[in-house]
């Protein structure tokens, strides 16, 4: 009877041993099946807020729509920094077309400028022209059509051996529709 | 230990081994087959044992007579492999002598008597134990008297030699003369009176002894007597146990009518026939194995029997097997529901991974819709604080129309205000420069400047007009 009592012991443990097994594979499975609630539980919180977030875009989408239509006007006079480039023949070739002559051209890119608390990167060009008085005003014209998100800082006029026009224009470069927006 | 383990958990530990002695032969080979051989001198027979209900059935027995050497061996080989059997219970039938002892002191269980016998055989028979010999034991039911049966060591070693030649195990090696008187002393001793006669007779042996309620008489026995000297053997035998009036405990299972030879006799002797209509008394007795004092066997060799675990370990197995099966139901069902959880939870997942990958380019969306408001804004703001100037020195030039003379005139923006300074120097007369003045003003005005400082200065050759506005903005 004795020698049976170690094979007892042994089948009784391998018995619990199966028993230790299934009773974890419960555990297991319980928390699975707590990770599948909390996740869709998850799902569900997050179909939530996208409804609720197409919603606001398609909201937002609509009220936007002015502000697209805006931009779609403005859009052609927008100055990259390359285009910087060609600010200055421009203002040339303009004032050969009124009769004016141009000098001291002065450009530089100012990419501290400060407006209304907003750093807006800028090309400041500098330009003086001499001529008639209408003629000047009319260059001045050409130049506020051909650019007109160009903003004059300052324009002097001074009257000594003819008249001539100093004019401070700021261009801006930044000024361009953001990559994840199409208008 | 791993043997043993696995055949507990198969529940073969229930089994008692073959050889061992210490359990029923019934119990042993109820599911097994089993040969039984009946020694003689010069012969042996050999038949197939079955047992119903714990007793013992013999098929038709086949006799061989001794000739050439291990023929025997190869003859009992031949029936048991025809039968499909190992082992083999012997019935030894000739080779001892018998007395009465009164010194047996048999030991309080059929294990303990069969331990002591085998190896402490003195502490039983109550003398030194003699080498030469084994011995087995009929034992008075209350008293310490015993027909001890003398066996020599040679004759046993040679029956189990033939049977190792036949490939046979020896599980039971009794004598059946022996375990016949144990048979009636276990289930007939009721039968027993003051005086008793026991009379055993078969086709070659004639075995009688007196038996009392309180001792054992002297055998007489005559082994492997001829057919012919059988009748005249059994007569002698009569004429020394019969007495008047004694009761005659009669076991016959030979041709020779004993009933009769007694009633002839006219000792008006009670005949009582226990064994009745059982054919090979003998053999029955010795596989019928029903004594709890039984404490011999005759095997000359050790064996060592396997222990077997006890009946009511069967709930071990049941409980592990319950147990193991109930495990592996979970165990499948639980599998089932996870890799069901898994995919559940897969899908979940895909779906969470979908959603963000949505709300990131809802995300972009919302910011491309807010960067272009913003654009938009800083645009407006832009273009409101920088209004065209063509317009505005026409208007001003309108306003200073006359006879004056402009010696210079500019304008500045304040940076980062809607704020600008106009300032107008002319050469004129103090009535036309105010005059001139306050008509830039009123142009002004009209336009919709605000003014926040304004100031006029005498200059050489004339007046200044320094004027700081609010740009309008709409």
């Amino acid at each position: 009877m004795r020698s049976f009592f170690i094979p007892c012991l042994t089948l009784i443990s391998l018995a619990l041993l199966g028993v230790f097994i299934a009773l974890s594979t419960f555990q297991k499975v319980a928390r699975l099946q707590l990770d599948v609630s909390t996740m869709k539980q998850q799902v569900d919180d997050d179909k939530t807020q996208r409804a609720i977030i197409v919603s606001t875009l398609s909201r937002l989408d609509t009220e936007s729509r002015p502000a697209d239509e805006f931009i779609k006007e403005w859009q052609r006079s927008f100055l990259s920094e390359d285009d910087t480039q060609r600010i200055l023949p421009a203002l040339d070739s303009l004032a050969v077309a009124n009769v004016v002559s141009s000098s001291d051209k002065q450009n530089k890119a100012d990419p501290g400028y400060t407006f209304r608390n907003k750093i807006i990167p800028v090309e400041s060009v500098k330009i003086s022209v001499s001529g008639d008085y209408y003629r000047l005003l009319n260059w001045l014209g050409a130049v506020e059509q051909e650019f007109p998100l160009a903003r004059v800082e300052a324009v002097s006029f001074t009257n000594q051996n003819g008249l001539k026009m100093t004019s401070t224009f700021s261009f801006p470069t930044c000024f361009n529709l953001p990559a994840s927006a199409t208008p | 230990m791993i043997r043993e383990t696995t055949a507990l958990a198969f529940a073969r530990s229930f089994t008692p081994d073959p050889v061992d002695r210490k359990v029923r032969l019934s119990e042993r080979f109820s599911k097994r087959p089993l040969i039984a051989v009946t020694v003689h001198e010069n012969a042996l027979e050999v038949s197939c044992v079955a047992f119903a209900d714990g007793k013992p059935t013999f098929s038709e027995t086949e006799l061989f007579n001794f000739g050439e050497v291990d023929s025997e061996a190869a003859f009992i080989r031949t029936y048991a492999a025809k039968h499909d059997t190992t082992d083999v219970a012997i019935n030894l039938q000739y080779g001892f002598t018998a007395m009465v002892s009164n010194r047996v002191k048999l030991a309080g269980s059929r294990a303990e008597n069969l331990d002591q016998m085998q190896y402490n055989p003195e502490k039983i028979i109550g003398e030194p134990e003699q080498i030469r010999l084994k011995h087995a034991l009929a034992t008075h039911p209350t008293h310490n008297f015993a027909l001890r049966f003398d066996f020599q060591r040679g004759d046993l070693d040679r029956i189990a030699t033939v049977m190792a030649k036949a490939n046979l195990t020896v599980v039971h090696f009794h004598c059946g003369m022996v375990d016949l008187i144990n048979f009636i002393i276990a289930r007939h001793w009721k039968e027993v009176s003051s005086e008793t006669a026991f009379i055993f007779v078969d086709t070659r042996a004639v075995f009688t002894c007196l038996l009392e309620p309180r001792a054992l008489g002297q055998p007489g026995f005559s082994m492997d007597t001829a057919a012919q000297d059988l009748r005249e053997e059994v007569g002698s035998r009569l004429t020394e146990i019969l007495r008047p009036g004694r009761r005659v405990i009669l076991i016959n299972d030979s041709p020779v009518d004993v009933a009769a030879m007694i009633a002839e006799r006219e000792t008006k002797n009670e005949i009582v026939t226990p064994l009745e209509g059982i054919a090979f008394p003998e053999l029955y007795a010795v596989c019928a194995d029903i004594s709890d004092h039984y404490a011999y066997d005759l095997y000359p060799n050790e064996q060592r029997a396997k222990p077997f675990a006890p009946r009511s370990y069967i709930i071990v197995p049941i409980l592990f097997w319950a147990l193991i099966a109930t495990s592996g139901v979970c165990g499948v069902v639980n599998s089932y529901r996870r890799l069901r959880a898994e995919s559940h939870l897969n899908e979940l997942t895909q779906q969470k991974n979908a959603i963000a990958l949505d709300m990131i380019s809802l995300a972009q969306q919302t910011t491309g819709i807010k960067a272009k408001e913003s654009l938009a804004h800083d645009l407006r703001d832009w273009l409101a604080l920088a209004p065209p100037t063509q317009g505005f020195w026409i208007k001003i030039n309108e306003a200073l129309r006359g006879t004056l003379q402009v010696q210079n005139m500019s304008i500045d923006r304040i940076p980062g205000q809607p704020q600008m300074r106009l300032v107008i120097t002319v050469n004129a007369s103090e009535r036309e420069a105010n005059e001139a003045f306050n008509q830039v003003s009123a142009v002004l005005g009209k336009e919709g400047y605000k003014t926040i400082d304004f100031k006029t200065y005498t200059v050489p050759n004339g007046y200044q007009y320094d004027h700081l506005l609010n740009v309008p903005v709409d």
